[in-house]
């Protein structure tokens, strides 16, 4: 229940300090993310990895106890680690409407075989 | 058994082409599966993200679709994409679930705790959109909760005699989920009144009776998603497999033709008259492989044939357990995972960095 609560929605990624890491380096950022896990940290991986200014993303999960995500960037200085995040983030959302708005194009055309029910 | 099995890439295509989008199935193994996609990676290929590039080359085709299920080929997205979509599938999208089970009577012989347990797995029909979440501290509202009733009383029918058995003998010997009724509340009736919230399915058993046992049972249905309860999740399953591809790297011909097409499942290889008159082996269909490997099983096959997966070809099995129809569930799932991303963007606004 305390994934869906509105009121810490909006409040769910923190910074983790880093030893030896300067606090004003914008270009290299770990996020805590809380409430998510593999489901988001995958995608983000692959689509911030896509971005030329990254040198480095990933992401893991600290401990299956805490419903946290860690997801480090690292960016060559052209943009910071914040801006490579946000543009990941848009870069989903372009893609997640063009797939929506194929799967309705589709499902409401006739290339497919409708049956009551099928064998799977 | 030859040791000396070496994979080999088919001689007509273009080496790193073939490195990049395919999955290796060999014979021991299955190798090249590790991500390549990060910008860099290629010499000769510009791998960064360019959604219009993307957009070129992306399709979505739907296969067939049912009552229940959807099968459909997602083709030209990475798999962290398609996982994405399947964990979003089974865990993220929401749906109305009985949670609160009001005990008033129960003389059954199934413990309160266990009928309760059944009564929230069963699959309600309702719209979920009309419905907000109800936090542990909110009290419930007719925008939040849904109620619904279960009042049954076993009796015997008059005049049926011992020897009958008991589903003839007694009413309501089987309590099933159409003895569950839903009671509106607010403005329930109105807002609802197209589609009248019910369980999913008729004949859903609940628990068993026997004479003068009985059940008054009063429920709370509550919005959730299945990462908190699988009761909620609204797939029975959602799960995709990857687009085999057979290679034949030399003719195969006569008997040995027949043998090669008897290692694959039906409709896989099918058998043609060459020019020469000889029974050839050529691929039909290779979607329907079940990729077994079996094929590599016999040493006199294991250079005339290639195995491999399309990295890119994803083909979605989706069957929902029936309180959304697949078609809606779909579009809701793809809609979860933008909503997901905004609130991520919106989170990362509120930490105010560069």
């Amino acid at each position: 229940m305390s994934a869906m609560d509105q009121d810490i929605q909006e409040n769910r990624i923190s910074l983790v300090p880093i030893d030896g890491e300067h606090a004003d380096d914008n270009t290299c950022c770990t996020f805590a993310i809380q409430h998510e896990d593999h489901t988001m940290g995958g995608i983000l991986r692959y689509i911030i990895g896509k971005n030329p200014d990254v040198l480095f993303c990933g992401y893991n999960l600290p401990h299956p106890a805490e419903d946290v995500m860690h997801f480090r960037i690292q960016t060559n200085g052209k943009i910071t680690a914040a801006d490579a995040f946000r543009k990941g983030l848009d870069d989903i959302v372009e893609m997640t409407e063009h797939m929506s708005a194929e799967f309705s194009k589709q499902a409401h055309g006739t290339g497919f075989q409708y049956v009551p029910s099928y064998d799977l | 058994m030859a040791d000396n099995y070496q994979y080999q890439i088919p001689p007509n295509v273009d080496r790193e082409e073939f490195m990049r989008t395919r999955v290796f199935v060999e014979r021991d193994q299955v190798t090249n599966t590790t991500s390549n996609d990060l910008s860099g990676t290629w010499n000769s290929f510009d791998d960064r993200w360019d959604f219009d590039a993307w957009k070129q080359q992306f399709r979505l085709v739907i296969n067939r679709m049912s009552l229940n299920a959807v099968e459909f080929d997602l083709i030209g997205v990475h798999a962290s994409v398609a996982n994405t979509l399947r964990r979003i599938l089974i865990a993220e999208v929401p749906t109305m679930a009985i949670e609160d089970v009001f005990i008033k009577n129960n003389t059954s012989v199934m413990m309160d705790e266990v009928l309760a347990h059944r009564l929230g797995l069963i699959p309600l029909r309702a719209d979920v959109h009309k419905f907000g979440e109800r936090g542990p501290n909110d009290a419930p509202t007719d925008l939040n909760t849904i109620v619904l009733n279960l009042k049954v009383k076993c009796e015997r029918i008059q005049g049926t005699p011992k020897s009958m058995p008991r589903e003839q003998r007694l009413t309501n010997h089987t309590v099933y989920s159409r003895d569950i009724i839903w009671d509106p509340q607010g403005d329930q009736a109105t807002e609802h009144r197209d589609n009248p919230i019910q369980p999913a399915f008729d004949d859903i058993v609940i628990t068993k009776l026997n004479q003068g046992e009985e059940l008054d049972i009063v429920m709370h249905a509550r919005k959730g998603i299945g990462r908190d309860h699988a009761k909620y999740s609204p797939v029975g399953t959602a799960s995709y497999r990857i687009m085999p591809e057979i290679h034949i790297l030399r003719p195969i011909v006569g008997d040995a033709a027949h043998k090669f097409a008897s290692s694959f499942p039906a409709g896989v290889i099918e058998i043609v008259k060459n020019a020469r008159g000889q029974d050839e082996a050529k691929v039909a269909d290779a979607r329907k492989d079940t990729v077994s490997r079996n094929v590599l099983r016999h040493s006199e096959f294991l250079d005339a044939v290639t195995l491999s997966r399309k990295r890119d070809h994803f083909i979605f099995n989706v069957e929902t357990v029936g309180s959304v129809m697949p078609a809606p569930l779909m579009v809701q799932a793809f809609d979860v995972l933008k909503q997901k991303c905004l609130l991520l963007r919106a989170s990362l606004d509120n930490l105010n960095l560069q």
